[in-house]
């Protein structure tokens, strides 16, 4: 027993000569990472592009375009007008500007017509990453321009029933004439006239709102409500004139007879009542409440805001962590073949079980030391919230870490070179950072390449690692078991060949 | 150079000791290729065994059965009692293994390949540093042991690798062509150095290329083609290759009809004259020839200033073993390749065709 630990801690010691030596080695292992996380989390901008954009319209065309390309701004780094798609086509080939915006002509007459304005934009977008963004981003960008039009359409529409409430209330102030004025012929009859005359403008102005309303109310769903209050209004307003009219005829031809009673006078009343009933809600509302009545109120119920570092770090970790681990056991053993030293090992009292679990503790101690030591400046410097149990943190990493060296090993014992150990090793690394969810989500990947995903150690940690870290909780239990297993699995396969490579030829 | 100290005996001494390696009928193939050819050795416990060959003969992949890397394909080996490709960590102990190959890390020191091979054979730390620097004195490599590996001579690397065989003080040491590429003082200091290993009561399995490295040994194989031409003490192995001496003689001075009378002596096969005072005879027996050769040049006058025989080099008994091999095997194939006289069936053939039991 003794003589197994000696055994065992050869290759500990022999590990702890090489690495002290080398300085360099940790800094390659720890800081350079380290450095690389930091840049990309300080130079790496937050939120969408702003894409450089090129507006084509007709010459002369500016002034009408003018108000939209102020909206436009807030969303796009506008670059300038250009007269011709075709050069304007041929910079955003050349890569110079992101987009073009072909300006509608003649916008009014599609609106005349209830036909949807073409708003046309030319991207060149390559990477698919860029370019599902771009078409939501571009999406999202017509329907805050869409909005901004409702919004106002409905301000257009509510001076117009702004004027109804003046215009009522003086309306109103002739009908209170008109009820003093009943036993009186001629001045009940200039009432009625006065009245009419205030109805005229009144009737005016709902038409040319209820004009608005309707006209845009075929291609902006968001005015529908409006137009229909506004037929309503209109509707209130010729009821309130028919009757009127009707008033006036008859005081002009029966006489006192035909005086309004005190019902007719209560239905002026009333009508007027209506009508600014009808008008009041629309000139109070919010143009921006009809162009987007619902209004995102999001709630994250995650810990953390994270931004693209404290998001990223948690992969990056994980990944790196593998890619040492598996890196270092596959290269650990082509090593010792290359140098001859196995065949010193075959003849050795050492046990296949002792070579490994030695190398297990020589390197997995270097990756602990190089986890840990980014975990730090992670937490230190850039901020990388831990929520969740610092334990369990330590449990992934650990785990990671035995699954990754043995794989490494497993890797290096099946490999014919230490070359072939290293191109394995970086197939490794290519793949977790396409399937682990290090880039895509889960997800996102198809049966039977979502697969792949569970082939890497790394896609396990990086998702317990998140889910602790940023999130505070650990989701999927599971995955520390399945960790656990690989490094149970890869642990015994790594004996079984180290056996069988020190076995007599 | 300081000295290690002496490993005492596991038997007594008077009780007949079995031997530390014995093979008998070993080969080995790999594929179709046979490298080992039916090899029957016996090295006593104690012995300076030299396997001597030319290049590719077998040699290393002997050692590597003799220590448990290969497993013998035909016939059967025992290494201190054991099959060595059943070795386990005990009798492994017991083994101490110098490879053609130097490997060790090169990113270390020697003080940490030293220690890193100790902790292989379970050595504990004090223990440890004791015997590495007893090890590394006796090497003449103490003064360089914080020296990287990669830095050091080839000599030193050999030494270093011989080192870490010797570092658990093995029973049995098999040290494969130890001094291959190493210039002639190195080599000698090597060979003293497994002398002295020797001495303190280690076997020692050494392969060479080098004819006169074995010829110190105290046994000493011939191999040529994967097999064992000639096996026994060095003396026994001159005797049978039946080389003459060769005498060498300087006199006064010569004149002609000298050598013509050093032609009738008995058992003078050859005379050489080499210059004007000296000859070189090649008799049968250089011992008996002497006092006949030294009357024979007074009778004629002469005066005999020196006179001295020598044993055929060690190199010629070896080429002489290696060429009778050949021709012997030449025979052997000739006489198998002969077509078969006619003859009539046998009896026994007669039996079988005729379903006789």
């Amino acid at each position: 027993m003794r003589r197994s630990i000696f055994g065992t801690l050869a290759f500990f010691e022999q590990w702890a000569s090489e690495v002290v030596r080398q300085p360099a080695l940790m800094f390659t292992l720890v800081v350079a990472p380290f450095l690389l996380l930091f840049a990309f989390g300080a130079g790496v901008e937050l939120g969408g592009p702003r894409p450089r954009t090129v507006v084509v319209q007709e010459p002369g065309a500016e002034d009408v375009l003018r108000p939209y390309i102020a909206e436009l701004e807030q969303f796009v780094e506008f670059r300038g007008f250009a007269d011709s798609l075709p050069l304007a086509r041929r910079a955003l080939e050349r890569g110079e500007i992101d987009a073009v915006i072909v300006a509608p002509q003649d916008m009014e007459a599609f609106v005349e017509t209830g036909e949807q304005i073409p708003l046309h934009v030319l991207i060149g977008e390559v990477d698919p990453v860029r370019r599902s963004y771009a078409h939501a981003y571009l999406r999202d960008q017509v329907a805050a321009i869409n909005q901004r039009t409702i919004a106002r359409m409905v301000e257009q529409a509510q001076a117009g029933a702004g004027d109804v409430g003046t215009l009522t209330s003086d309306a109103r102030a002739y009908v209170d004439l008109l009820a003093e004025a009943r036993d009186e012929v001629q001045t009940a009859r200039q009432q009625v006239r006065d009245l009419q005359a205030a109805l005229g403008p009144l009737s005016r102005s709902v038409d040319s709102a209820t004009g608005t309303a309707e006209r845009f109310a075929g291609i902006v769903p968001g005015l529908a409500r409006t137009a229909d209050q506004a037929a309503r209004l209109r509707e209130s307003v010729q009821t309130l004139q028919v009757t009127v009219d009707r008033m006036a005829t008859r005081l002009d031809q029966v006489g006192e007879d035909g005086l309004p009673t005190d019902a007719e006078i209560q239905e002026l009343r009333t009508s007027l009542d209506e009508i600014d009933q009808v008008a009041g809600p629309v000139s109070s509302l919010d143009p921006f409440v009809v162009s987007a009545p619902f209004l995102l109120q999001l709630e994250d119920v995650t810990p953390v805001e994270p931004g693209y570092t404290s998001f990223y770090s948690p992969g990056v970790l994980a990944l790196l962590v593998q890619h040492l681990g598996i890196t270092l056991g596959a290269l650990t053993l082509s090593r010792m073949r290359l140098l001859r030293v196995t065949e010193m090992l075959r003849v050795a009292p050492v046990r296949a079980g002792e070579v490994v679990v030695g190398n297990y503790l020589a390197y997995g101690l270097l990756c602990a030391i190089a986890a840990a030591s980014l975990l730090a400046l992670a937490v230190l410097v850039l901020d990388v919230p831990v929520f969740g149990s610092w334990a369990l943190v330590a449990g992934a990493l650990a785990l990671l870490i035995v699954v990754s060296l043995g794989m490494g090993f497993v890797i290096s014992l099946l490999s014919s070179s230490a070359q072939q150990a290293t191109q394995v090793a970086m197939l490794f690394l290519l793949g977790s950072i396409f399937f682990s969810g290090f880039v895509f989500p889960l997800d996102r990947m198809q049966f039977p390449v979502d697969l792949a995903a569970y082939i890497f150690p790394a896609t396990f940690a990086l998702r317990t690692l998140q889910d602790v870290m940023l999130r505070g909780l650990l989701r999927t239990p599971e995955d520390l078991v399945i960790l656990a297993a690989g490094a149970v699995l890869f642990l015994v396969l790594a004996v079984w060949l180290m056996r069988r490579e020190l076995r007599p030829g | 150079m300081s000295t290690l100290p002496t490993r005492e005996r596991a038997l007594s001494p008077a009780r007949p000791e079995p031997p530390d390696l014995r093979l008998s009928g070993v080969g080995r193939r790999f594929g179709d290729l046979e490298v080992l050819r039916d090899i029957n050795l016996q090295v006593p416990r104690g012995d300076l065994f030299g396997l001597v060959g030319p290049s590719g003969c077998g040699k290393t992949t002997l050692a590597r059965v003799v220590v448990g890397l290969l497993e013998p394909t035909e016939g059967e080996a025992q290494v201190l009692g054991t099959a060595p490709h059943r070795f386990g960590p005990a009798e492994r102990r017991q083994i101490g293994y110098l490879p053609q190959e130097f490997s060790l890390y090169p990113d270390m020191t020697v003080l940490q390949n030293a220690q890193f091979v100790a902790g292989l054979y379970g050595m504990g730390w004090l223990h440890r540093r004791r015997r590495i620097r007893e090890v590394l004195g006796f090497l003449d490599l103490w003064d360089a042991r914080k020296r990287l590996t990669r830095d050091i001579s080839g000599g030193m690397k050999r030494r270093l690798s011989l080192g870490c065989a010797l570092l658990h003080d093995p029973r049995l040491l098999v040290v494969d062509e130890p001094t291959a590429g190493l210039d002639p003082e190195l080599r000698v200091r090597i060979r003293d150095m497994l002398r002295e290993v020797q001495a303190r009561g280690t076997t020692v399995f050494l392969t060479t290329q080098i004819i006169e490295e074995a010829e110190h040994g105290d046994s000493v194989a011939v191999m040529r083609a994967g097999r064992v031409v000639a096996a026994g003490a060095p003396s026994a192995l001159r005797e049978r290759a039946g080389l003459p001496d060769t005498v060498d003689v300087e006199v006064d001075r010569l004149s002609r009809g000298d050598e013509a009378d050093l032609w009738d002596l008995p058992g003078v096969v050859h005379v050489r004259r080499m210059d004007g005072r000296r000859l070189q005879v090649v008799a049968e027996q250089g011992e008996r020839a002497v006092p006949l050769i030294t009357a024979a040049l007074q009778d004629r006058g002469r005066e005999v200033v020196a006179i001295d025989s020598r044993a055929a080099s060690f190199e010629d008994v070896f080429l002489r073993l290696v060429d009778d091999a050949r021709i012997s095997a030449e025979r052997e194939d000739e006489r198998r390749d002969r077509p078969p006289p006619d003859r009539p069936s046998s009896d026994w053939e007669n039996g079988r065709t005729g379903g006789g039991a």
